[in-house]
């Protein structure tokens, strides 16, 4: 497997609107058993879901937001022993080592990354994100006029 | 896979030799006065940062020129085109240029014998074609510290020639080091990998609005951290207002008008659903039903209409009843076949 750049492919907007909408209808059917903090929860999750999903499985985030764990340990082993000791000694500023480490909170299954993999998977993510957020933005926009 | 594109493309290209002998040329021209100027794109560290591409895709442009294209188009900071020759005969010859115009340096340039020998036999090596694999990583760093710094100038030249020679061998890319700088294989591996840590801050750069202004790693990497706060909270915001929403919505009409609309997407993605370990339940029965009925589609098309202009979709409106019935058990449901209930 190759560590390249990936196609960056723009997010694939009608799946990920059609699995989105899926879980909605779904969180509908039991909406007055849930309360609402509760919904919000489960939608919040289903967003997270559905946008791992329209990713597809090649990207370590999504694997990890989808299987609850993360990406397997072999990772690591595929590197060459010359890296690995630049895996750890990122970078020489204290600042930039900080950074890293809030991106890997942020991005999930970030902390069993390299940090130019990292980099790529925060593109990735960050496209996704914009993705969820504008169909979000979307639907709430139009319940709010329709009603 | 691998062949299949690499003889498409071959197949394009091997009908005239000359224009592409000529861009390998004007490439090579490029480099040397980019050399020149010293303006290259990431300071001019070595030769894959004149090409503005980590060590491994600079091997694979050669290899397989028309993915590296499909890929990244933006990441050639020259302005030729990024389609390099494929064909084999056609490396060798220009790795035959290269190399006789860093021929006239290298007599002059090594003093140590045993080390002079070495830089010829590997350019006439290459042009037989039929090398064994070498499975050492031939470290650059001793030819360099041989040979007088003065090589800056031809850095460029060599460069060109050298990852034609790496066709046949494995992917290492031998970068010839800059006068002053250290040489050893660890500094050299170190440098091409903030070399790539550096093209993918570039990409993030574009892709974060608002910071491609921005100069320097820290300041960056601050606004892409922030970028992706905001956006996760905006998630969590916008997930609360549609919890607000949501009960009064009816969206079956809505589900049945994009499942039929996206029925040719899904199946694509209904790979996916390999992986996800839930059955499907009595949900994916429900969806069923709201396929099966695409005339329910057509008596909402007004509330929908409102909803999914965005979307594009208006044309695919009156598409719909051409498109074939969708596939039933869409396995990818399963995926959100959780609870309300439980699922917190």
């Amino acid at each position: 497997m190759h560590n390249n750049k990936y196609l960056k492919e723009n997010p694939n907007q009608p799946l990920l609107a059609y699995h989105f909408i899926q879980a909605l209808t779904r969180i509908n059917l039991a909406a007055h058993t849930t309360s609402t903090k509760q919904r919000s929860h489960i939608i919040k999750h289903a967003a997270y879901v559905s946008m791992a999903f329209a990713a597809g499985n090649k990207r370590t985030w999504t694997h990890a937001v989808l299987h609850n764990r993360f990406p397997i340990k072999t990772r690591f082993h595929r590197l060459s022993g010359s890296r690995r000791s630049f895996i750890v000694s990122l970078s020489r500023n204290k600042e930039t080592l900080h950074q890293a480490h809030l991106l890997r909170s942020l991005v999930p299954g970030g902390h069993a990354m390299e940090f130019s993999s990292l980099l790529m998977e925060t593109a990735n993510y960050i496209q996704y994100l914009t993705a969820q957020v504008r169909l979000m933005q979307c639907i709430v926009e139009k319940f709010d006029m329709h009603v | 896979m691998e062949p299949a594109r690499s003889t498409g493309a071959g197949s394009g290209n091997s009908g005239n030799y000359t224009p592409e002998i000529a861009e390998t040329l004007r490439f090579e021209e490029e480099i040397q006065s980019l050399m020149r100027d010293g303006s290259s794109p990431a300071n001019g560290s070595s030769f894959t940062a004149l090409l503005g591409l980590p060590p491994n895709q600079a091997v694979e442009l050669l290899h397989e020129p028309g993915e590296i294209y499909r890929r990244s188009t933006a990441v050639l900071p020259l302005g030729c085109s990024p389609t390099f020759p494929s064909n084999a005969a056609l490396v060798e010859r220009a790795a035959k240029f290269s190399v006789f115009a860093a021929a006239g340096d290298s007599p002059q340039a090594s003093h140590s014998g045993s080390h002079a020998p070495r830089p010829k036999p590997e350019p006439v090596d290459s042009d037989s074609g039929d090398r064994p694999q070498r499975p050492v990583k031939r470290k650059e760093g001793d030819r360099n510290k041989a040979k007088p710094p003065a090589k800056k100038s031809r850095s460029g030249e060599e460069g060109a020639g050298k990852p034609s020679e790496e066709n046949e061998k494995l992917p290492y890319v031998h970068v010839r080091a800059r006068r002053g700088q250290a040489t050893d294989s660890h500094s050299l591996a170190e440098r091409a990998r903030r070399e790539k840590i550096n093209a993918r801050m570039k990409l993030l750069q574009e892709l974060v609005p608002g910071c491609s202004k921005i100069s320097g790693t820290a300041l960056v990497l601050d606004e892409i951290i922030n970028h992706v706060q905001s956006l996760q909270r905006l998630v969590e915001f916008l997930s609360m207002r549609l919890a607000a929403v949501t009960p009064r919505i009816d969206f079956s009409g809505l589900d049945s008008f994009l499942s039929a609309e996206c029925g040719r997407v899904v199946t694509v993605g209904s790979e996916m659903g390999m992986w996800t370990e839930e059955g499907m339940g009595n949900v994916g029965r429900r969806q069923e039903q709201n396929m099966c009925d695409i005339d329910v589609v057509q008596t909402e098309t007004e509330e929908e209409r409102q909803q999914w202009d965005r979307d594009e979709t208006q044309d695919q409106h009156q598409q719909q009843q051409q498109q074939p019935h969708v596939f039933i058990g869409n396995p990818a449901t399963a995926l959100f076949a959780y609870d309300p209930v439980t699922s917190v």
